[in-house]
C-alpha cells in the first residue's frame, strides 16, 4: 500500500466515522425525545 | 506480559526505523492495534478475576441455607458488581482485544484505521471501573439493585447511584469508539481483493456486533440518563407519582440488553468459525450462510426484547410476538450450530486445546440455547422466571459459551503473539478442569430453578441445600482452575517452544502469514488476496 493510498482510506475512515457517530447520536435522540414526549 | 513485548520491541528493531516508547509512556501514548489489544485483554483477564472473586463470595454464602458470611445487603452488591463487571470489564473488552489484535492483521492493514482514538477507547475502561469499583468503600455500598438496574429500586441506591450511571456513560463512550474503528477499519482498510465475502468470519462477526453496538450503548446511556435525572432534577421518566412509568425502563433497557447478549456471543461465533476450520483440516462449511445467519441474529436480536419481561403485563397480542420472534433465532443459531458440525464431519481432526474449548464450546453453549427457547415459551416462563434457572441458562451461554470461546481465541493466537507454544499439557489440563466444574456449577442450577428457588437471594429454604452445595463446589474449582489459565499465559509470554509462522497446520488467514511473534508493524505494504 503506497503512503497517498493509505492516507486516502484513513480520510475516507474518518469522514465514516463521524457518519457512525452522528448515528450513535441520533439514536440517543431520539429514545430521549421520544420520552419527553410521552411522559413530561 | 513484559519479555513478549520485549520480543516484539526487538523484531521492531530489525525491520523498522522506530520502535514502542520504552516504560510506561509506551501503554498510556500507544497508538499501536497489537499493544492496545493486549492491553485490553490484559484489563479483561484482570476484571474476569475481581468479578470470579465476587461470584466465589455469592456461591461461598449459598454453600448451606442460612445466612453465614455475608449482610443481605453486601450480597446484593456482589451480584450486582459481578454482572456489571462480567459484562462490561471482561467479556467485551476481552472480545475488543482479540479484535484490535486480529482484524487488522486479518484484513492486510497496517493498524486500525484511527490508531488515537483507539487508545482513547481504551484508557477510558480503567477510569470507568476505577469510579465503578470505588463504589465498594463508599458508606451505603456499592449500587445493589442488579445489572438491569429497574426503577423504583435502583433509586434506592444512594452516593454509588451516579457512580455507577457516569461510569456506565464511560464505558459506553468506549465500546462506541471502538466499535466505529472497527466498522471503519473493516470498510475502509482491508488489502487489495480482500472482498467483502473473503473476509474471515471473525472480521464479519465483528462488523456485525460493531453495528449492533452503535444502536444500543447510546440507548443505555439515555435510559441510565433519565434515571439520573429522575433522581436528581425532578424528572418522572420512570415515576409513577409523577405520570411516568417504571415499565418503561425495563423497555428500554432491554432494547440495549438484548442486543448486548449478541455483542458477547457474535465474536465468539466468529472465533469458533475461525478455529473449527483449522483443526478440521477442511475449509469452513457454509461460509456465506454463516454471514447471513449472523447478519439475521444481529437483525433479530432488535424486535425480541419484551421476552426479558413477559410478567409485566403486556397485551397478549405482545406476548405472542416476542414469543415468536424470539423462537426464530433458533433457525440461524441452529444454521450456525449445523455449519461447525458439518465442518468437523469426515475432518482429519486433532484435539488441540483451542479445539478442545471449541467443541466444548459448541455442545454447552447448545444446552444454554436450548433452555433459551424453553424461556421464550410466554406461558412457561411465568414459571421459569426471575428464577435460577434462568441464571443456569444464561451462564451457560456467557461461561461455557463466551467465555470458552475467548480462551479458545487466546490458545489458537497465543504463539502468534507471544512467538512461543504453550504447554499444551497445561491447557488440556486447564481445559478438562474447566469443562467438568462449569458442568458442575452450572447445571443443578437448572434443577434449582425448576423447583422454584429465585435469583438474587442471599438465604433459601433448606430443601434446596444439596444442589446448591454441589453448585458451589463446581464454583470454587472452576474459579481456582482460572489461575492455571494465568499461569499457563504467563509462562507462554515468558518463553517455551518457538512457534512457527503457521504455528497450526495450513491455517487459513492472512496473519498466519506473518511472522511469529507477529512483528510490531504488519503490512506496511498491503497484501494482495487472491
Amino acid at each position: 500500500m503506497s503512503m497517498p493510498d493509505e492516507a486516502q482510506r484513513r480520510r475516507k475512515a474518518r469522514i465514516n466515522a463521524v457518519k457512525l457517530a452522528l448515528l450513535a447520536l441520533a439514536f440517543y435522540a431520539v429514545f430521549i425525545v421520544a420520552q419527553l414526549y410521552r411522559g413530561q | 506480559m513484559s519479555t513478549a513485548e520485549h520480543h516484539v520491541a526487538d523484531h521492531a528493531h530489525d525491520d523498522h526505523d522506530h520502535g514502542p516508547a520504552k516504560g510506561i509512556m509506551r501503554w498510556l501514548t500507544t497508538t499501536n492495534h497489537k499493544d492496545i489489544g493486549t492491553m485490553y485483554l490484559v484489563f479483561a483477564l484482570i476484571m474476569f478475576l475481581t468479578g470470579g472473586t465476587m461470584a466465589l463470595v455469592i456461591r461461598a454464602e449459598l454453600f448451606q441455607p442460612g445466612l453465614q458470611l455475608v449482610e443481605p445487603a453486601f450480597f446484593n452488591q456482589m451480584t450486582t458488581m459481578h454482572a456489571l463487571i462480567m459484562v462490561f470489564g471482561a467479556v467485551m473488552p476481552a472480545t475488543v482485544g482479540l479484535a484490535n489484535w486480529m482484524i487488522p492483521m486479518m484484513v492486510g492493514a497496517p493498524d486500525m484505521a484511527l490508531p488515537r482514538m483507539n487508545n482513547w477507547s481504551f484508557w477510558i475502561l480503567p477510569v470507568a471501573f476505577t469510579l465503578l469499583l470505588s463504589t465498594l468503600l463508599m458508606p451505603g455500598g456499592a449500587p445493589a439493585a442488579g445489572w438491569t438496574m429497574y426503577p423504583p429500586l435502583v433509586q434506592q441506591t444512594g452516593d454509588a447511584f451516579p457512580f455507577m450511571v457516569f461510569s456506565i456513560h464511560l464505558m459506553g463512550a468506549s465500546s462506541i469508539m471502538g466499535a466505529i474503528n472497527i466498522i471503519v477499519t473493516i470498510m475502509n482498510m482491508r488489502a487489495p481483493g480482500m472482498t467483502l465475502l473473503k473476509m474471515p468470519l471473525f472480521v464479519w462477526t465483528w462488523l456485525i456486533t460493531a453495528y449492533l453496538l452503535i444502536a444500543v450503548m447510546p440507548v443505555l446511556a439515555g435510559g441510565v440518563t433519565m434515571l439520573l435525572t429522575d433522581q436528581y432534577f425532578g424528572t418522572t421518566f420512570f415515576r409513577a407519582d409523577g405520570g411516568g412509568d417504571p415499565v418503561m425502563f425495563q423497555h428500554i433497557f432491554w432494547f440495549f440488553g438484548h442486543p448486548e447478549v449478541y455483542i458477547m456471543i457474535l465474536p465468539a461465533f466468529g472465533i469458533i468459525s475461525e478455529i473449527i476450520p483449522t483443526f478440521s483440516r477442511k475449509p469452513l462449511f457454509g461460509y456465506e450462510s454463516m454471514v447471513y445467519a449472523t447478519a439475521s441474529i444481529a437483525f433479530l436480536s432488535f424486535i425480541v426484547w419484551a421476552h426479558h419481561m413477559f410478567t409485566v403485563g403486556m397485551p397478549l397480542a405482545g406476548e405472542l410476538f416476542f414469543m415468536f420472534s424470539t423462537m426464530l433465532i433458533a433457525v440461524p443459531t441452529g444454521v450456525k450450530v449445523f455449519n461447525w458440525i458439518s465442518t468437523m464431519w469426515r475432518g482429519a481432526m486433532t484435539f488441540e486445546t483451542p479445539m478442545l474449548f471449541s467443541i466444548a464450546f459448541v455442545i454447552l453453549f447448545t444446552i444454554g440455547g436450548f433452555s433459551g427457547l424453553m424461556l421464550a415459551i410466554a406461558p412457561a416462563d411465568f414459571q421459569y422466571h426471575d428464577s435460577y434457572f434462568v441464571v443456569a441458562h444464561f451462564h451457560y451461554v456467557l461461561v461455557p459459551g463466551a467465555v470458552f470461546a475467548i480462551m479458545a481465541g487466546v490458545y489458537y493466537w497465543l504463539p502468534k503473539w507471544t512467538g512461543h507454544m504453550y504447554s499444551e499439557k497445561l491447557g488440556k489440563l486447564h481445559f478438562w478442569i474447566s469443562t467438568i466444574s462449569v458442568n458442575v456449577l452450572f447445571f443443578p442450577q437448572h434443577f434449582l430453578g425448576l423447583a422454584g428457588m429465585p435469583r438474587r437471594i442471599p438465604d433459601y429454604n433448606t430443601q434446596f441445600a444439596d444442589f446448591n452445595m454441589i453448585s458451589s463446589i463446581g464454583a470454587f474449582v472452576f474459579g481456582f482452575s482460572q489461575l492455571l489459565f494465568v499461569y499457563i499465559i504467563w509462562r507462554c509470554v515468558k518463553g517455551g517452544e518457538p512457534a512457527t509462522a503457521e504455528v497450526w497446520e495450513s491455517p487459513a488467514g492472512l496473519e498466519w502469514t506473518v511472522p511469529s511473534p507477529a512483528p510490531y508493524h504488519t503490512f506496511d505494504v498491503a497484501p494482495e488476496v487472491k
